[in-house]
């Protein structure tokens, strides 16, 4: 069985703070293959810095990632992550930043590769484009289609629809969920959006900030493919809004009491 | 609409030809004595006959061999320092003090000590050449390598691409801009050098529009020497025309003020 992924931080300190000022702080859980889970909780909290742990960008933190058993100590093709600033290269076409994703095994079949994952994003016609010429929501798109060229076996995903409008949105996060599925492909979402982590997600997973900590898991046990306007989804939407807004409010109190703000 | 672009298109012919008429009235009235000038039109047909007649391609062949060969030469060497010196902190720190050094000396300092190690022929001169393109080429290389963004060099690390892909695919890519800049640069100031050497450090017999110049000097034939100027010029013009040609394919990527007119078609 490939692509278990297993998160354990004890503590996490970013460079310049002082010893116990924790970004993080005893954060763990472990994700079975094939599933997919959200993580929801208020912007600087460390999402982002969550998600390169896992992704072997960062080494600073005391504590392991784990896939299938072996520490993840370095970035590799096996933890793709689509980070929220594109990062597509600007000196390479659509096409070429699909073709630099690509491994040696797979330049026999560069065309249809490329056509395949542009028509997952919709991107089929984009495909001789300089970065610079593509709007925001075009280029999350071309990110997405980078980390489908060669599937990796965990998939970070940083508010990866951010940019999207809701028509193409839906669309495409009907396309990724299944072709993530049948590739089995284990995911990791950062989202502000509760309705597009409840939508897409088996396990959502609330977390507070200063320092971050997972405040609730909730399972997301809707039967798939899903509706937005499903009345089981707006009430786990409802019930996670309402724990997130109840956490903010006990922090805000715990620092006007004079604490620092620690639950 | 179509004449406001044919003006827009050889407005840059404006100011020579102002020029050149002001020349050509104060030549034809005598205001210059004429062992130091030559009315415009007399140098255009003493250029034409030695063109046709092939002495000034012949000369410019040689000063652009020994041009290119430096250039060719001091971009492949200064490419392959900086890169080095820009990815590795200890070559960098073994190699930086040596080049700063060796960088702030003027070219015509040079001049002694290629003579010394490769005598006064041909290699001398694309020797200094290559001087004037190395150091500029090596540091806008270096400088280029340190500003890779890190969010492309983690994406290197990522897709696990081994160091020839990362130098090829990312640093090179995101270098080249300053590279074509940096080459633009040493053209201009090769093209001095070679002239300089040419008319400087010439003998007899010798090739190059420096010394056709010197000689021509020499001998009190002012036609000939303002038409190897010309020739000088016009050379040093294409020879900018072709690397800013060069620059924006560099460049055709970017978002700039040069996209941008581009896409306007020159306004």
């Amino acid at each position: 069985m490939t692509g278990v992924l297993s998160v354990n931080i004890a503590a996490m300190r970013l460079p310049g703070r002082v010893e116990g000022d924790n970004l993080i702080e005893d954060l763990s859980f472990t994700l079975p293959r094939g599933s997919f889970a959200s993580i929801i909780g208020p912007s600087g909290c460390g999402k982002t810095t969550l998600l390169r742990i896992v992704g072997g960008l960062e080494r600073g933190f005391d504590g392991q990632v784990l896939l299938d058993g072996t520490p993840v100590v370095r970035p590799s093709r096996r933890i793709q992550l689509v980070f929220q600033d594109s990062r597509l290269l600007p000196w390479k076409t659509v096409a070429g930043n699909l073709r630099f994703a690509m491994n040696d095994n797979q330049s026999l079949n560069e065309p249809k590769i490329v056509d395949e994952v542009l028509s997952v994003v919709r991107l089929a016609d984009r495909k001789d484009a300089w970065p610079r010429t593509l709007s925001g929501g075009e280029e999350s798109r071309v990110a997405l289609a980078r980390a489908l060229v060669d599937p990796p076996r965990v998939l970070l995903l940083d508010e990866p629809f951010r940019n999207l409008d809701f028509v193409v949105k839906q669309d495409i996060q009907a396309d990724l969920l299944e072709l993530l599925r049948q590739q089995q492909v284990t995911v990791l979402q950062v989202s502000h959006s509760i309705e597009d982590a409840v939508f897409m997600s088996d396990l959502v997973y609330c977390v507070s900030r200063g320092p971050m900590k997972i405040t609730r898991e909730v399972p997301v046990a809707l039967r798939r493919p899903r509706k937005r306007h499903d009345q089981g989804l707006k009430a786990v939407c409802d019930d996670i809004l309402e724990h997130m807004v109840s956490v903010a409010s006990q922090k805000a109190l715990a620092v006007a009491e004079g604490g620092d703000g620690r639950l | 609409m179509a004449r406001r672009k044919w003006v827009s298109s050889y407005s840059g012919a404006i100011l020579p030809l102002v020029i050149l008429s002001l020349w050509e009235g104060v030549a034809r009235a005598n205001l210059l004595p004429a062992s130091h000038s030559a009315p415009p039109s007399t140098v255009v047909g003493r250029f034409c006959e030695l063109v046709w007649s092939g002495v000034l391609p012949k000369h410019l062949v040689y000063s652009l061999g020994r041009l290119l060969g430096g250039l060719l030469v001091g971009t492949i060497v200064g490419v392959a320092s900086g890169v080095l010196t820009g990815m590795s902190r200890r070559a960098d720190k073994l190699l930086s003090p040596t080049v700063g050094f060796l960088a702030g000396l003027p070219v015509v300092v040079w001049m002694p000590f290629w003579v010394l190690v490769l005598g006064s022929g041909e290699v001398f001169k694309v020797g200094l050449g290559l001087t004037a393109t190395y150091f500029l080429v090596h540091i806008h290389t270096f400088q280029a390598v340190r500003s890779v963004g890190l969010r492309y060099v983690e994406l290197a690390e990522i897709y696990e691409k081994p160091l020839h892909d990362r130098i090829r695919q990312v640093l090179l890519p995101s270098a080249v801009p300053s590279i074509i800049t940096a080459a633009r640069i040493s053209v201009a100031v090769g093209w001095i050098v070679i002239f300089f050497v040419e008319y400087a450090a010439s003998q007899e017999g010798s090739e190059g529009l420096g010394w056709f110049i010197a000689d021509a000097r020499q001998i009190g034939r002012i036609e000939d020497e303002l038409a190897g100027f010309l020739l000088l010029g016009v050379s040093g013009y294409l020879l900018d025309c072709t690397m800013g040609f060069l620059q924006r394919q560099a460049n055709v990527w970017r978002e700039s003020l040069e996209s941008r007119f581009e896409e306007r078609g020159g306004r």
